[in-house]
């Protein structure tokens, strides 16, 4: 117990020292939940299409209006539809909306009309939404054209749409305390990557080994001090996901250091099973870089639906520690203490937690070759 | 029944993997206690595996290692509590302060806290570190940290310390100050065991094991080595300055001498066994021989005759030109001045020595002369041009040797060869002349597909040196090559120095070697940013002769005029 | 002539050094090609907005057959997976809490007979807020659904209307709808627009190590002072590590592009040149910031900051997770310093869209700007160390 206080008093004066560090805990995970905060927002957006109208009636006017005022669009009219191949191609416009000159004969004459919509199909994400927000437009502009003609709403099924955990359908709300997910795995990885690879290099492991200290002792006093300066970091992102973005916090905050816990311990241990696998700080780098943020960022399912995903995908996605992370985070912001996601969440998280430790140990071998 | 010895090595071999052969070879080793035990050999002989071996961070392929009663196999923990070990590279933290390091060994030792006090005010005042208790180690000099490395592994006061080359890149006073606090310690029972290249060192211990190729060579006392070499040694002297280095030469180049060195104006020689010194010289004065000359002898010798670097070498004019030059230099980094308005010459063909304690501006002089780090004030020029206004052409006529290995740790060795010729222009068949020609100097043979990173020290600064001179620049700036490097690489690094200079190429060296430095025409010792003494070996020596030191040796000279200096700065 | 000659073989000599160092070790030529090809494997089906295999909890309670009707044509639909079918209340709030069901529809017990009556009757739909992207885009499906279903209803019962008559004496109710052609990408294969896309982000994780951590390492082992004493101009070192890391990078795009038209059956409609020159602009701007990031710091380590630092926010800012149309207008335009957003509006539009040369043009200068300031910047402070 003494040589591992000895250890830990050891890298908090690293710590101290190395500016380095104190960014990667302090200042990271703020700008980094700062620009997913405002960056990745996926609530209804105004894309920019093109207009054409080719006739001139009062219907066809109507609903240009009603695409004009609509807050999903901006728009840009035209006479043609060639006016607009080029600058859809050129990505400056996402789609572009026909309101055939029938439109309104069609319409009055009580045929089915169809307005055309043509869409950038190489940004599929965005195609697939301003599909929904035309159709939406229309419908409603649909409502409204019968109001107008006095008509009471005739519609057979009054379909009333509510949303739980998140009334107003914020994506900030449940994107932000899924952000930590990624974050926070990103400060661990950094921090605790390079650290045993560059004890090696600098000639520090030997000494320490010709102590009473053992390679355990090391690991842990690492793991531990690492493990407070990530606590650290999760609870700015806390104060700043719940003071600066008014993200609801619904459940325990206790419950949240738990989880929270147990996860950066997961973190910890991906970064020290880098750092003990690779022989230089080069290769540690290489692989923290490679592994700390995408796999994490894409298939933790805080943007990308894992439902979605093929299910071998699915599946791998199930030694992804984030998934867990994200699932408990969204939970406890939202929803409140719902204890079988989180005995999910932290059964899981143990089990890849353990598999990392008992790799590094393993690997890490007292015995210098 | 015998009482089993201190340390008892019984047919340990060791071999690592990949290589051809063992690094250790059924090595039998039995040192008793209380024994000042100096561990040498050239490089790459195996020292710093037999230390780590009986320490247990490594397991003995076959054999046994028992210290203190303890199987080094089962029992490592119990070897490693009552053990001081210093790693080459000291195992000190750069980012914590002389105390924290201190502290932290002396938790990790389990030294108890009530007697801590005490001890650390004992190592502090041994060590003369208390002055500088809340500086970082990262800060200190060289010296100074070898300290602090000896006193966090003496906190606990262990039965055994093994040390593998505290000295290397140390000042002669610092070198000198260890030497005492640990044979100070050997007097209290202590068992110490020092892996070193000083031989100087190892004369003073009182058991030598001589490594070479994983056998020990020869083990016993060090006076009992000397037998072979008695009545083979002589000093001739009275020669003129010039003239010395091309005699040296000459004499290497006869048959009856076994090794040579220049001391200032003197030449020494150690004939071959039965062979008279050389007739056609003379008179020859017989010296009492030392134990590096016994271990140059053991090892069979330095390979003598003429450089095949030099003999390749287009001979430079000799115009007596100045070709290096230092006009009042001064660096500043904030408050601290580490070069303070330094100037010197050089003059082709010339061997510049520059000497003086680690954190003397050295380095700071090197980086400043290659361009590396600006002046505050003051300029450098090489061959007439300013490293200022047109440091590429003043760059291509030097060839720099760094104080830390800096080549490619990644690449082989013949890789890191192309690539530095490449680096200075060479290409095509010349290219391939000169890479041809370094293998064959510098004997990399044997290396040359090897990643650098993992070569032994010796070899390392083999290559460095060949990648410096590959080019056959007109300067050479050396800035510790012999640093770790044992006395036969040593010998033969100076034996090309000595030719090239010959040959008009200039030179500019440090060293923490003093009879290394008596082969420079021309010396200068700083302190503290300042030179303090400037002459050729000969003069500095005279500066410092007294009743008491009526033949002061170059180490003498320095450790003396440092003194006086420090003197100056208390009055 | 002999100058520029020497000047060119010296460069090669240290592009044949970088390139020795990155190849020679096994370890290194394993992490050029074995991650992105995991990472492209790995990320090609997962990154999608799209949502698919929804399970829903249906809670009818009504007696009548509209109730019935509908749950089978949401069971029917392609979107849902599966169908949780309960008439305890509690079972839904069950099923949304954890997460087992996204949505839930609750037809109320008097849900045909209102229907029958002509009155109109209320459905409700509960979606789980955490997720309430995937949320509305299924509930969009769910509204198509019961809309549809509405509109036969009325076509069915349009006799009994009184609505019908009373506009104009014509037809009440109009059926409308949007025809949608995706241009470029006419089934809307995802995999098409997220090879282009995965082409540049797997490009920049491997750019950035051989750019900002191989020089910090060459700091941190002291050979990057071993350049700079040699009579190598600084223009020359920056040239000879800017290669290599191009050509590594472009070698990275190769690889994904090959395996995405091989195995992924991305159409490549653009100029292969316009392609190629695309990637090459893009890496330079990445280098050029990896250059920069390694002229700041002072090892391995820091290197490393610096790489999550630059890395995380550009992936995030690209439009590649979120659309740039949904940022504040304030980081709209910020985010043209981002090389990224660029790059893949490039891509895209030359994979898919054979994106004219001087729509190009207006995508890459930007590119090159970023790279070259980035360079002369980290330039300036490898001086600035010297002094």
């Amino acid at each position: 117990m003494r040589i591992l206080k000895a250890l830990i008093k050891k890298e908090l004066l690293q710590v101290g020292r190395d500016p380095a560090t104190i960014f990667t805990t302090m200042i990271l995970p703020l700008v980094l939940l700062f620009i997913f905060g405002y960056g990745i927002n996926l609530d209804v957006g105004s894309f920019k299409i093109g207009l054409v109208v080719e006739g001139n009636d009062p219907n066809s006017i109507s609903l240009y209006s009603a695409f004009a005022n609509s807050r999903y669009f901006k728009i840009v009219s035209g006479r043609d539809i060639r006016e607009f191949q080029d600058e859809i191609t050129a990505s400056r416009l996402k789609g572009l909306i026909v309101i055939p000159s029938d439109f309104s004969q069609k319409l009055s004459s009580g045929q089915k009309t169809t307005i055309m919509l043509v869409t950038d199909g190489s940004d599929g994400n965005t195609a697939t939404l301003v599909r929904s927000y035309a159709r939406l437009t229309l419908l409603n502009w649909r409502e409204t054209f019968l109001a107008e003609k006095g008509v009471k709403a005739p519609s057979l099924i009054d379909l009333e749409l509510r949303s739980w955990y998140n009334p107003g359908l914020y994506s900030q709300k449940y994107l932000l305390p899924g952000s930590m997910a990624v974050i926070l795995p990103i400060t661990g990885v950094i921090l605790t990557a390079l650290v045993i690879v560059r004890e090696w290099e600098r000639g520090t492991m030997e000494s320490l080994m010709a102590t009473r200290a053992g390679i355990y002792q090391i690991i842990t006093a690492k793991l531990i001090t690492y493990f407070f300066l990530a606590i650290f970091s999760m609870l700015l992102c806390y104060a700043m996901t719940v003071y600066y973005y008014d993200v609801p916090f619904e459940g325990n905050f206790l419950v949240f250091l738990l989880i929270g816990s147990v996860f950066l311990v997961t973190a910890l241990g991906q970064g020290l099973l880098i750092s003990t696998v690779t022989k230089s700080q080069y290769h540690a780098a290489e692989l923290a870089i490679i592994s700390g943020f995408l796999p994490t960022f894409l298939l933790s399912g805080v943007i990308f639906e894992i439902s979605s995903m093929p299910a071998v995908l699915q599946a791998i996605t199930r030694i992804v520690p984030a998934r867990y992370f994200v699932a408990s985070l969204k939970t406890i912001f939202l929803a409140g203490d719902v204890w079988p996601v989180f005995i999910y969440t932290i059964v899981h998280l143990t089990i890849i937690g353990a598999a990392f430790f008992i790799i590094t140990v393993r690997k890490a071998v007292k015995k210098i070759s | 029944m015998t009482p089993e010895p201190f340390i008892s090595v019984k047919g340990l071999t060791k071999t690592f993997k990949g290589a051809a052969k063992p690094a250790l070879d059924h090595l039998e080793i039995q040192i008793e206690k209380g024994q000042m035990v100096g561990l040498v050999g050239p490089d790459g002989s195996g020292k710093t595996t037999l230390l780590r071996l009986l320490i247990g961070l490594m397991d003995p392929d076959r054999g046994s290692i028992s210290v203190m009663g303890f199987d080094s196999r089962r029992q490592a923990e119990k070897i490693q509590a009552a053990t001081g070990y210093m790693p080459q590279k000291f195992g000190l933290y750069e980012d914590l302060t002389v105390l924290e390091n201190m502290n932290l060994y002396a938790d990790l030792r389990n030294s108890p806290k009530n007697e801590r006090e005490v001890r650390f005010a004992q190592l502090l005042a041994f060590t003369d570190l208390g002055r500088f208790r809340g500086r970082l180690a990262g800060k200190l000099s060289g010296g100074m940290k070898q300290k602090l490395g000896l006193a966090c592994v003496l906190i606990a006061t262990p039965d055994l310390l093994l040390l593998d080359e505290p000295s290397v890149g140390v000042d002669p006073v610092s070198r000198r100050e260890l030497w005492k606090m640990v044979t100070k310690l050997t007097g209290d029972g202590l068992t110490v065991v020092w892996g070193t290249s000083y031989l100087d060192e190892a004369e003073k211990c009182s058991t030598v094991i001589l490594l070479h190729q994983g056998r020990a060579l020869y083990v016993g006392p060090p006076d009992q080595a000397l037998d072979r070499v008695n009545n083979r040694s002589f000093a001739l002297s009275g020669l003129n300055q010039s003239d010395r280095r091309q005699t040296l030469m000459d004499l290497l180049k006869d048959g009856l001498v076994m090794d040579g060195l220049i001391q200032g104006g003197d030449i020494k020689i150690v004939t071959k066994e039965n062979e008279p010194p050389p007739p056609q010289l003379g008179p020859w004065v017989n010296k009492k021989p030392s134990f590096e000359d016994a271990f140059v002898d053991i090892l069979g010798g330095p390979t003598l005759g003429e450089s095949a670097l030099a003999a390749k070498m287009a001979d430079k004019p000799k115009d007596g030109a100045i070709v290096v030059e230092a006009i009042h230099l001064t660096k500043r980094f904030g408050d601290f001045t580490a070069v303070d308005d330094y100037s010197f010459q050089i003059k082709r063909g010339h061997i510049f020595g520059l000497l003086g304690p680690n954190g003397a501006g050295k380095s700071t002089t090197f980086k400043m002369m290659c361009g590396l780090i600006r002046p505050t004030l003051g300029e450098a020029k090489i061959a007439g041009h300013s490293l200022a206004l047109n440091p590429t052409k003043a760059r291509s006529h030097v060839g720099y040797m760094a104080q830390k290995f800096s080549l490619y740790d990644q690449l082989s060795v013949l890789q890191n060869l192309t690539f530095f010729s490449g680096a200075y222009g060479l290409f095509g068949a010349r290219q391939k002349e000169q890479i041809e020609l370094m293998e064959e100097v510098f004997d990399l043979c044997p290396f040359l597909s090897l990643d650098a990173g993992l070569l032994p020290l010796g070899i390392k600064q083999r290559l460095a040196l060949a990648c410096a001179v590959m080019h056959q620049p007109d300067v050479l700036f050396l800035d510790e090559p012999t640093s770790g490097v044992d006395p036969l690489t040593r010998r033969e690094f100076w034996l090309h120095i000595n030719h090239l200079a010959i040959k008009g190429v200039t030179v500019m060296i440090t060293t923490h070697f003093m009879e290394e430095a008596e082969n420079c025409d021309l010396i200068t010792l700083i302190y503290r940013g300042r030179d303090v003494a400037s002459g050729t070996p000969d003069e500095l020596k005279n500066l410092v002769k007294s009743p008491n030191l009526p033949n002061p040796t170059m180490e003498d000279a320095f450790i003396e005029l440092i003194a006086q200096n420090n003197l100056h700065l208390v009055a | 002539m002999e100058f520029m000659l020497t000047v060119i073989r010296r460069i090669r000599t240290l592009i044949v050094k970088e390139f020795l160092i990155l190849l020679r070790d096994p370890h290194g030529r394993v992490i050029l090609i074995i991650p992105p090809i995991i990472q492209l494997m790995l990320f090609a089906y997962s990154v999608t907005l799209e949502v698919k295999n929804v399970s829903v909890v249906i809670l009818n309670q009504d007696l009548g057959v509209h109730g019935q009707e509908l749950t089978s044509r949401i069971a029917a639909s392609r979107y849902f997976s599966s169908i949780i079918r309960t008439d305890d209340p509690r079972d839904v709030k069950k099923a949304l809490d954890l997460q087992q069901a996204l949505l839930a529809v609750h037809f109320p017990l008097d849900f045909s007979a209102k229907i029958e009556s002509l009155e109109g009757s209320k459905l409700q739909i509960l979606s789980d807020g955490r997720r309430s992207n995937a949320a509305q885009v299924v509930a969009a499906y769910l509204t198509e659904i019961v809309q549809d279903y509405v509109s036969e209803l009325s076509q069915k019962n349009a006799p009994a209307r009184a609505a019908r008559t009373t506009i104009d004496g014509q037809l009440s109710y109009p059926n409308m709808d949007v025809s949608v052609r995706h241009w470029f990408n006419a089934d809307l294969v995802f995999v098409w627009t997220i090879i282009p896309s995965l082409m540049v982000i797997i490009t920049l994780v491997t750019t950035l190590n051989v750019s900002a951590i191989s020089l910090a390492r060459e700091k941190e082992q002291g050979t990057f002072e071993q350049l700079l004493i040699s009579p190598y101009t600084p223009a020359e070192i920056i040239v000879g590590k800017l290669i290599p890391a191009l050509i590594v990078a472009v070698f990275e795009s190769t690889l994904i592009y090959v395996l995405g038209r091989l195995f992924y059956g991305v159409p490549m409609r653009g100029s292969i040149l316009l392609l190629l020159a695309s990637v090459t602009l893009f890496s330079y701007s990445i280098i050029g910031f990896g250059f920069f990031v390694s002229s700041i710091v002072k090892n391995q380590q820091q290197a490393v900051v610096g790489v999550f630092m630059f890395m995380v926010p550009s992936v995030a800012l690209s439009g590649f997770a979120a659309p740039v149309e949904n940022m504040p207008e304030w980081l709209q335009q910020a985010v043209n310093l981002n090389p990224l957003k660029h790059a893949l509006i490039l891509l895209n539009g030359v994979f898919l869209k054979n994106m004219p040369p001087q729509e190009v043009w207006l995508n890459a200068w930007p590119l090159l700007a970023i790279g070259s300031i980035s360079i002369l910047f980290a330039g300036w402070m490898f001086r600035r160390n010297i002094g």
